[in-house]
């Protein structure tokens, strides 16, 4: 513990200080590079910046040098005289303003800012010299007109007038690019000021952190300091004589708790044998050099020589302790005293063969008790059978009982469904006897109507009877007129036959009267004949009207029945509607009680369900009880194999 | 319960229409209309104008009186009949052969009533009229005979009249004048009238 509280300040102080420095080396490199960086990009601004500014005026002091000259060349030009002068003059002239053209040319090649006012001005300056290059060719055709008088003009004028203009221009440019240079030196300058600024920060920052890792440093140096005191004070504090041995067996460091067992001083233990101060060195010096040996001991016995004689059994425990580098320094020894462990230990011994005796005693008993309690065992295994058969005797029956209460619950299901079917069909029942009811009603009425008709056939047959009876007796009286029609035709037969006698008598003269009988007997013939039609047609109407009478005779007793039976059905019809009104009231009654029963059946339903539940309850705890009762079985025969085993 | 059915299905329009025409022929009945009587007189004209040219010798046909006595057919002369009656009344004689059935007042005249039936021993032939009264005429006297119907006055021709037969057993059979083809017995009456029997009872 000690030993690595230490180990991990130790590591932490390392790190953070090879951090510290670390960072303070890379700051410096830092502001090193970030220097000579600076210093190389300045002093390469700088000549860039020379070159340009070189390259940009010196041709512009060119074309100022030029364009001096080119007016001088105009003056002279205007001064001379002699054509041959002045042509020589006007080519010098002439050369001169195209060596203009490729400077000004150059220069706005080299100005790369197009849109910069210099580069205007440039463009400016070149527009004039072409408008002054095309004035020198009309001054050239001029010349070689022999116009001299008029070049001279348009020269002293407008090229004059030109160049000047020239002139100035190139002095404004002049002018700026120096404005320019300057602006730029002094942007170099900021520029330069500001780097300054941050290498100062930065150097600044740098020193800040260092100081900050030294104190770091610092704080941690005097906690390590801190934690190797606090381990020494452990070390110090241990109660056990510590020790540590070099390889040559020597002491190298000891504790407080050492000095005591053996007497002797810190000073004087440091650098002397090991073995010197035990009852048997030879057997310390074995000890600590197994220990070299193997890297460790445990529990070695050996006994220590106090200087006043007194010996101090112990027990080491010692093992080699390494350095950083891995490499054996010596053993690191601890010594445990077990004086009052030997003696504890003899007071055990006693102890322990008082109690061997006791167990002996108690052992006997305890074979007695075992066997009551395998005996008890047995019962309680034989009673326990006969719980389990009863168990299972009543989870059978539980069974039964719920499979006995789904039959009926199904029955009385089914029952319901009936009921419900019943209540139905009485109200089916009700319904149709009302319809019934109302139709027999309706019978009812036509019945009395059809008694009514009858009534009327009836007297209409009566009527027509009592017609035909007339009629009858009339025909009776057209007999009667008949049998006298006939005895006149016979009469007027035998007058007939007494006229023809008569006229037989009188002989030729009574020719004429023999015709005249011959015609009223003819005559009362034909009556004869005609009465014995009318006699045969009135007997037969006689026969067609008896047979009327009779037909009406028994109409009106057909009538007579029909009226006796409609009667009858009408009371059979008042009959039946009673009925069936009661029947309707039984339908309505029935439809009560069947809907009472399905009320009922729902109330069976339900206690059937709560019964069902009972008996799954009952079920489950028979269940319960059975498992109990299988688990005591089983604990009874667990207890009759461990109390066997303790058999003696 | 089906044939009011059938009943009810009567044909009373036709009725009607049957009774229409019957209440017409009888209304018409008692009253020939023109055209019908036109017919009858027409056809009697016919009739009458035919038998004048047909009209055969007297001699040869024997006119006599045609009646009918218990559903047989006789015949008298006509010659011998003074006239034919109805029978009205008769009065019953006591004392009286049984073929004199009584006495009738004919005009003040008392008639005896002959039943021939009983003289020529026919059977009583049921029911029968028996109220023609036929009144013979002979020189002394005058008697009725009945008859159920007097047929009329006929012309018999005398070839046709086949004497009766000779072997004929009975008392009165030569009474008998013959037989017609068509089975008239003619009776002669003069014969009848001078037999014995009403000699005896005179």
């Amino acid at each position: 513990m000690r030993k690595s509280m230490k180990q991990i300040s130790n590591k932490a102080l390392r790190g953070g200080t090879f951090i510290g420095i670390g960072i303070l080396i890379a700051m410096f490199i830092g502001v090193i590079v970030i220097t000579i960086t600076s210093l190389n990009a300045n002093l390469n601004s700088e000549a860039a910046f020379n070159n340009s500014f070189f390259n940009q005026v010196l041709p512009i002091y060119k074309i100022k040098t030029e364009l001096a000259h080119s007016r001088i060349e105009i003056m002279q030009i205007l001064l001379t005289e002699d054509p041959e002068q002045r042509r020589k003059l006007f080519q010098e002239h002439e050369a001169g303003s195209r060596v203009i053209e490729n400077t000004l040319d150059a220069a706005m090649l080299e100005e790369k800012n197009i849109k910069s006012s210099i580069y205007m001005q440039l463009n400016d300056l070149k527009a004039i010299l072409i408008k002054d290059n095309n004035t020198r060719s009309t001054i050239n055709d001029l010349i070689n007109a022999r116009k001299i008088n008029e070049a001279k003009a348009i020269m002293s004028g407008v090229q004059m007038a030109r160049h000047n203009e020239m002139g100035n221009l190139v002095d404004l440019i002049i002018a700026q690019s120096k404005k320019q240079f300057e602006d730029n030196i002094d942007a170099q300058q900021r520029k330069l000021n500001a780097e300054i600024n941050y290498y100062i920060l930065f150097s600044l920052i740098a020193v800040i952190i260092a100081v900050g890792i030294l104190v770091l440093v610092h704080r941690n140096y005097n906690r390590m300091i801190i934690a190797s005191q606090y381990a020494r004070n452990l070390i110090e504090a241990n109660l056990d004589p510590l020790v540590t041995i070099s390889p040559e067996g020597k002491i190298t460091d000891v504790n407080e708790a050492t000095v005591k067992v053996t007497g002797v001083s810190k000073e004087n233990l440091i650098g002397t044998d090991f073995s010197d101060y035990f009852t048997e060195p030879e057997t310390a010096r074995a000890g600590y050099l197994q220990v070299f040996e193997k890297g460790s001991v445990i529990d070695y016995p050996l006994t220590i020589r106090h200087i006043s004689g007194r010996q101090t059994h112990v027990l080491y425990n010692a093992s080699v302790y390494r350095g950083v580098d891995g490499k054996v320094l010596g053993v690191f020894a601890a010594a445990r005293d077990i004086t009052d462990k030997k003696r504890l230990d003899e007071e055990l011994k006693e102890l322990n063969l008082s109690l061997e005796l006791r167990i002996n005693e108690r052992t006997e008993n305890l074979v007695n008790q075992t066997q009551e309690i395998i005996k008890a065992i047995n019962i309680l295994t034989v009673s326990t059978t006969e719980i389990l058969t009863a168990t299972s005797q009543v989870a059978s029956s539980v069974s039964e009982t719920a499979s006995a209460i789904n039959e009926t619950t199904t029955t009385v299901e089914e029952v319901s469904q009936t009921a419900q079917v019943s209540a139905q069909k009485a109200k089916f029942v009700s319904e149709s006897a009302q319809k019934t009811a109302q139709i027999s009603i309706n019978g009812k009425k036509s019945v009395e109507d059809t008694i009514n008709v009858m009534s009327k056939i009836r007297e209409q047959v009566e009527a027509v009877a009592e017609s035909i009876v007339k009629l009858s007796e009339q025909s009776q009286d057209i007999g009667e007129i008949i049998a006298t029609v006939n005895d006149i035709a016979d009469q007027s037969n035998l007058l007939s036959v007494n006229a023809a006698i008569e006229a037989a008598k009188a002989g030729e003269q009574g020719k004429g009267f023999t015709v005249v009988a011959k015609e009223v007997k003819s005559l009362a013939e034909q009556s004869k004949q005609a009465t014995s039609k009318v006699r045969a047609i009135l007997s037969d109407v006689q026969r067609a009207m008896s047979a009327a009478v009779m037909a009406t005779e028994s109409g009106t007793r057909a009538v007579e029945t029909g009226v006796k039976q409609s009667m009858e059905t009408g009371e059979s019809i008042r009959l039946l509607a009673e009925s069936i009104t009661e029947s309707a009231q039984s339908a309505v009654q029935i439809s009560v009680s069947s809907q009472q029963q399905m009320v009922g059946m729902d109330q069976i339903a339900q206690a059937m369900v709560n019964i069902r539940q009972a008996s799954e309850q009952n079920m489950v705890g028979t269940k319960q009880a059975e498992d109990a009762a299988r688990s005591i079985s089983d604990l009874g025969k667990k207890l009759k194999e461990l109390v066997e085993k303790y058999k003696v | 319960m089906k044939q009011p059915h059938e009943k009810r299905t009567f044909d009373w329009v036709n009725l009607h229409e049957k009774m229409k025409i019957a209440s017409h022929k009888i209304e018409q009945g008692w009253t020939y209309g023109k055209e019908e009587k036109k017919k009858i007189l027409h056809a009697r004209a016919q009739t009458l104008a035919g038998e004048t040219r047909k009209e055969p010798a007297a001699a040869d046909f024997l006119e006599v009186i045609e009646f009918i006595l218990a559903n047989e057919k006789y015949g008298i002369e006509s010659s011998k009949v003074r006239e034919v009656f109805s029978l009205k009344a008769m009065t019953r004689i006591p004392g009286l052969p049984p073929f004199i059935l009584g006495l009738t007042n004919i005009r003040g005249e008392v008639i005896p009533v002959v039943d021939i039936k009983k003289l020529f021993n026919l059977p009583e032939a049921g029911l029968t009229d028996l109220d023609k009264l036929i009144i013979l005429q002979a020189e002394k006297m005058e008697i009725g005979i009945l008859a159920d119907v007097i047929v009329g006055v006929k012309n018999i021709p005398r070839a046709d009249i086949q004497p009766p037969l000779l072997t004929i057993p009975g008392v009165h059979s030569n009474w008998m004048k013959g037989i017609t083809g068509d089975h008239m017995v003619i009776i002669d009456a003069m014969k009848f009238l001078n037999s014995q029997i009403f000699e005896n009872q005179e």
